[in-house]
């Protein structure tokens, strides 16, 4: 429809009817100005009514819709929704858990191999001399076969004449 | 991205199984080092390069000197004879013969005018040493440290 008067605009019209000149603090001398305009100008005022007929039956549509709910069935919708996200929850621990199963297991094993290594270590390389004697035979005139106390460091000393 | 994961850690594994185990299953590679000491009491001095054994002599020699005469490293195969000359017309000869879990067969001659003036045959725990000493030199005594590892 063609816009007959051009002091407002249908933006400024439907602004006014909503009431959002009333929220800042240079509106509400416009909204004066406004209000006198739509009272005098033809166009103006059926373009306001016509609004305002429109945001009546929204806002009824509105109250009509909040009345016809059920508190009861919001409740239980409430209820369900978060015991489905406590479920979700539930879910995501144990997929997480399925999914590093493997890292975990590994971990297990490498941890496994150093204890066993390391008991291996300690329990099984022997603690006795550095050096087993099995067979001598020397030129020499006197042998000694000595074992550090603390190393356990075998020496074989040969004494010349 | 998951089965690559699970790719490297299944390698990782067997990696480290292997670099864990090896040295107890043993290698038919014997590494072989000879260091040749001189000892004596004319000076005081102790090699920097002997820092790893010094202790285990002092604990029975009374000598306020030892010097690193030589150092010999042999890489070996099991059975092949590694030579190291010695002061005073002196050779070293060291055999490894076989190695089980934690000892090195070693046969071990000590050669003087290409004559064998001492011959023996241990059980050197791996990552060890034996020291053999007393042929004399110059005023002290030669010691042998001959450590093995596989």
């Amino acid at each position: 429809m063609k816009r007959e008067c051009s002091k407002y605009t249908s933006e400024d019209i439907s602004r006014f009817i909503d009431n959002e000149y009333c929220s800042n603090s240079s509106g509400s001398g416009q909204e004066i100005a406004m209000a006198e305009h739509i009272q005098q100008c033809r166009y103006c005022s059926e373009e306001s009514r016509r609004y305002r007929t429109l945001s009546d039956r929204f806002k009824n549509h509105v109250n009509d819709t909040i009345f016809q709910v059920d508190s009861a069935v919001i409740k239980h919708k409430l209820i369900k929704v978060m015991q489905d996200h406590e479920k979700k929850s539930w879910k995501n621990i144990f997929q997480v858990s399925r999914k590093y199963i493997f890292l975990k297991l590994t971990t297990i094993v490498l941890i496994l191999f150093a204890c066993i290594f390391t008991y291996q270590k300690i329990h099984f390389l022997p603690n006795g001399p550095s050096a087993i004697v099995k067979y001598l035979d020397t030129d020499y005139s006197s042998v000694m076969i000595i074992e550090t106390q603390k190393e356990k460091h075998t020496i074989i000393w040969l004494g010349e004449t | 991205m998951g089965k690559f994961f699970k790719f490297f850690l299944l390698t990782a594994g067997i990696f480290f199984f292997f670099v864990l185990t090896t040295p107890v299953w043993g290698k038919d590679r014997v590494i072989t080092n000879v260091k040749v000491i001189h000892a004596s009491t004319n000076q005081n001095y102790l090699d920097p390069a002997l820092q790893d054994i010094i202790s285990q002599l002092e604990s029975v020699f009374k000598y306020t000197s030892y010097r690193l005469v030589e150092e010999k490293r042999l890489n070996q195969n099991l059975n092949q004879q590694g030579q190291v000359n010695l002061p005073g017309s002196r050779t070293l000869i060291v055999i490894p013969l076989d190695t089980d879990n934690k000892r090195i067969r070693y046969q071990i001659s000590i050669l003087k005018n290409q004559n064998s003036v001492f011959k023996t045959r241990i059980l050197l725990r791996n990552n060890s040493s034996i020291t053999i000493g007393g042929p004399q030199y110059k005023n002290g005594y030669l010691l042998f440290n001959i450590s093995g590892s596989i």
